[in-house]
């Protein structure tokens, strides 16, 4: 298990290492002078300058790159060049925002979505099953963005139950908080659901197969007993997997979510940073995106090797 | 009044052609005590009545005729009281031991269910009695293998396992479904005995279903041939495989290669191969395969003749008294 | 024993050439829906490079935010634009964009998978490590970083999804191919001393074009999704280009005076990415039997 987690972390490593060095290079080496991209081709030769001195642009990418990573490993990750405040402080300001969205998100799919996906397939080809699996095609068709206005078509502009957008701030209150986070989470949740819908049955009606779900009845467990005794765990694998996976897609799915509910979490704030072409912005938060999904998949590696003990031993 | 008496069972299944018979008409009896071997090849329906003792045939199938254990109905239970029955009066081992453990659950966990659920046993006491259950089985050193998974013990010792499973309640009737098929030959004959000694000490009734011959004449008393879902002869093992009366059973066992035939003796095998459910002939099932079949097999189902005093075949060419 | 096959019915002797595979996916009724969708939207992007009811792009101020009419089905936008044509025209982008995308994604994906299996060892290594690499960069990340670099364009969302694509294809296409290596027919080919190479397209590609076939489909459907996804925020397709996804952005600011225009483009891609996903999921049906039960 040791060798295993050993090698799980080092890969781990070296693909955030990439990361960075493919983030660095897409933004300040192969576009040409960061001055230039920040301040656009036709910017006084004078505000050029003051901003390479400010930003120590001067100085070669490779001195700069590793500035950069030094500072990470410090917690440190510049200033803002639009803001002027150091970009830890607006990320976590930011999280506040994203952070509710997604775990909100992954909470609401993996509910409905184990149910849903555990109720098709203990009614395997009857009229419920056709439901669930009819819902789950859709719902992998929709656009999240478009479920998103259509939610606030219904709930905001018809029917006035919550709000269209925005986010007042926790200090107002733990509920309007929430209040202004039940569409977006909602909408987010959508994709995630109706792939792991889809995953959860066909991974139950697997499993239910197996000889030793077999036994397990054979011994005198109930169909209900044998469901949650031995074909959930087993069950869970793919899922765990899909899941896992899917969380990169969550993430990243904020930086959408929030631009329909103008919502001021990270995504908003890595879109006016491109607007604003504020390369220290765009360059921690993607990293921080990366260095998310990574880990994200590590975690789930690890958390495959627990449920399921063969894993331990064969890789 | 036998322990276990099986009358006229028949079960359906459902195929991508429809309903079809998988078991036609199956009885026979279990003393309390007693063995008894079926014996026959893959699709003769030997594992579906097994099945159908337990009530766990597949979805959508349909058994009819009745079972009956003690007197009751097994057929006419609900769910519920089949659960009762299952592993703690009928208990049942099957063919692969590498796929009928659970891979996530500890083993010790694994036999230990059967005891919670059916004898109310937690804790401690479950554990201890698990340990018991592995020595008996003879799985070495009990005490660290409670807690190893399925895929760090080797075929032979998960069937052990899954002995120690069927055991934990001492059921009335051990059901043993091809238990050494998947093993090493050297494996089997240990297995073999186990089952044998076990179901000597504890007066249980056994149920061995097998397609080999040899495993069946070295384990029970009573044998019963089947193919094509219907028993086609039965009796004591010793005057059966002394006297093979069966079309169908003097194939099966000709088809054994056996030491001492000499080189370039062919192997006798029967013609044919076993036909799907749908295609079974209507009468004699073994009809299409036999080359004693004349136009009575298609037309008339045989029924049970008495060859010799504990000795009966279905076939329209045997003779004997007609019960 | 080999219990006897209940639960799932046998599956059929499958039944060799193109006129089974035809006779049973006429008969495949979810693929034959993907079929008239998808169909339907080639048609409409086809129909629009010659003919729309109006101009897709002529701003008629006079007409702005009309609802559905006989002169304009689907009604104007804030401009006074005819939706119906836009939909048209913009249904060109999601299949230019998509196929260009797939194309790249599958013909350096394929390859590298392909490579992989045939070479094994740290080859494969090399290629696994750096497809990891590629996932922890999903598309709208690398749409980001292209549209930070060098500025806003269709071009990044081209590249952005045919990016992300290559490690899709290479991961699928390595399993598939890896476990051809492992038949036996490939085995005999290399006891006859065929190389790597003649035994990778001559056995193992030609057995595995189903699954990258099947992948293309859906990945097209993915496409056509962020596509919309990444004009919907600014770093995708270009005004004045049409486009489904910018198309509903726009309509956003307009969502309390009229709500109508925000469900057709969503609808155009609804039933899009439908068609495609149906396509895909019966041609897995009906390509391999056994494999579509699980799913």
């Amino acid at each position: 298990m040791s060798v295993f987690l050993a090698r799980r972390f080092l890969s781990f490593l070296i693909t955030v290492f990439g990361a960075s060095v493919i983030i660095f290079l897409l933004l300040e080496v192969l576009p040409g002078d960061p001055a230039l991209t920040m301040l656009g081709v036709d910017a006084p030769d004078s505000a050029i300058a003051a901003i390479r001195l400010e930003l120590g642009l001067d100085r070669p990418a490779f001195v700069r790159y590793v500035d950069w990573i030094a500072g990470l490993f410090h917690g440190e990750m510049g200033l803002s060049y639009v803001y002027k405040v150091p970009v830890t402080e607006l990320i976590g300001q930011r999280l506040q925002v994203t952070l509710p969205l997604a775990i909100g998100a992954m909470v609401v799919a993996t509910l409905v979505s184990l149910s849903l996906g555990i109720f098709a397939a203990t009614n395997h080809n009857r009229i419920g099953d056709y439901g669930v699996m009819g819902f789950s095609q859709l719902g992998l068709a929709i656009p999240d963005f478009w479920f998103g206005i259509l939610l606030i078509i219904l709930f905001a502009v018809i029917l006035h139950w919550l709000p269209s957008g925005g986010f007042p701030g926790w200090d107002e209150g733990i509920w309007r908080g929430i209040r202004s986070l039940i569409l977006p989470v909602f909408t987010q949740a959508l994709g995630l659901t109706a792939i792991m819908t889809r995953v959860t049955r066909s991974s139950v009606l697997e499993v239910a197969r197996e000889d030793y779900v077999r036994t397990a009845r054979a011994k005198g467990l109930s169909r209900r007993a044998a469901l949650w005794g031995h074909v959930l765990r087993n069950a869970l694998v793919p899922v765990l997997t899909i899941g896992g996976l899917l969380v990169a897609t969550v993430v990243t799915g904020t930086l959408i979510i929030e631009n329909v509910f103008a919502l001021p979490g990270v995504g908003k704030l890595i879109f006016d940073a491109i607007s604003n072409r504020d390369l220290m912005v765009v360059k921690n938060v993607v990293l921080l995106f990366a260095a998310i999904v990574v880990v994200v998949n590590f975690i789930v590696d690890i958390l495959y090797a627990l449920v399921d003990p063969r894993i331990r031993i064969h890789s | 009044m036998a322990l276990l008496s099986v009358e006229n069972l028949t079960v359906e299944l459902q195929t991508s052609r429809g309903m079809a018979a998988a078991v036609r008409g199956v009885s026979f009896a279990l003393e309390r005590g007693g063995t008894l071997g079926i014996v026959g090849e893959s699709g003769c329906g030997k594992s579906i009545t097994a099945l159908a003792l337990l009530g766990l045939l597949p979805d959508g199938a349909r058994a009819r005729g009745r079972v009956d254990l003690d007197g009751t109905d097994l057929l006419t239970l609900d769910e519920d009281a089949l659960c009762h029955i299952r592993g703690n009066r009928i208990a049942m081992i099957f063919q692969e031991p590498m796929t009928s453990l659970n891979p996530v659950h500890r083993i010790g966990r694994q036999i230990a269910e059967p005891l919670r659920l059916h004898r109310g046993m937690r804790g401690a006491a479950a554990r201890e009695e698990v340990l018991r259950l592995l020595d008996r089985v003879g799985l070495p050193d009990p005490a660290r293998r409670i807690d190893a998974y399925p895929h760090q013990l080797s075929g032979g010792q998960r069937q052990r396992v899954m002995i120690a499973m069927a055991l934990s309640c001492a059921p009335d009737i051990l059901l043993a479904d091809e238990p050494t098929t998947a093993l090493d030959v050297t494996i089997q004959g240990q297995i073999l005995d186990l089952i044998s000694e076990l179901v000597e000490d504890n007066g249980m009734g056994l149920i061995l279903i097998s397609h080999d011959l040899g495993v069946i004449g070295e384990t029970v008393d009573n044998v019963a041939v089947m193919y094509g879902g219907a028993i086609v002869e039965e009796g004591a093992a010793d005057s059966l495989f002394a006297n093979l009366a069966h079309p169908y059973s003097q194939g099966l066992f000709a088809a054994v290669p056996r030491p001492g035939l000499s080189r370039g003796n062919r192997l006798n095998t029967i013609p044919g191969t076993v036909p799907e459910l749908t295609d079974l002939p209507p009468a004699c099932t073994f009809a299409d395969r036999c080359a004693k079949a004349t136009d009575i097999c298609w037309a008339q189902v045989p029924v049970m003749n008495r060859i010799d005093p504990d000795h009966r075949t279905a076939c329209h060419h045997l003779g004997g008294s007609v019960e | 024993m080999a219990q006897i096959e209940t639960t799932a019915p046998a599956p059929a002797t499958a039944p060799g050439g193109p006129s089974g595979f035809m006779h049973r996916a006429l008969r495949h009724r979810a693929f034959m829906i993907g079929l008239v969708l998808t169909g339907t939207m080639i048609l409409f992007a086809l129909v629009s490079l010659v003919w729309t009811p109006h101009s897709p792009t002529e701003i008629v101020i006079s007409q702005r935010l009309k609802s559905p009419s006989l002169s304009h089905w689907f009604g104007t936008d804030q401009f006074g634009r005819d939706i119906l044509s836009m939909i048209m025209a913009g249904a060109q982008t999601s299949i230019v964009v998509g196929l260009i995308a797939v194309c790249l994604g599958a013909v350096a994906g394929v390859s590298l998978g392909l490579w992989a299996a045939a070479r094994r060892g740290w080859t494969e290594d090399v290629i696994m490590r750096l497809s990891d690499l590629n996932m922890a960069f999903p598309v709208i990340l690398i749409a980001i970083l292209l549209t930070a670099g060098w500025g806003p364009g269709i071009t990044n969302a081209i590249l952005a999804l045919g990016i992300f694509n290559i490690s899709v294809f290479a991961r699928q296409v390595r399993g598939a191919a890896i476990a051809m290596w492992e038949r036996e027919f490939v085995l005999a080919a290399r006891a006859a001393g065929k190389g790597d190479l003649s035994i990778t397209f001559g056995h193992v590609l030609p057995n595995i074009i189903s699954v990258i076939v099947v992948q293309a489909t859906i990945s097209f459907a993915i496409a056509i999704l962020a596509e919309a996804a990444l004009s919907y925020l600014g770093v995708g397709s270009q005004p004045p280009d049409p486009s489904w996804g910018r198309m509903l952005s726009e309509s956003q600011s307009y969502i309390f005076l009229a709500p109508i225009i925000a469900v057709w483009p969503g609808l155009a891609i609804v039933l899009s990415v439908l068609g495609l996903n149906l396509i895909g999921d019966g041609l897995r049906d009906l390509v391999d039997p056994r494999l579509a039960r699980q799913r």
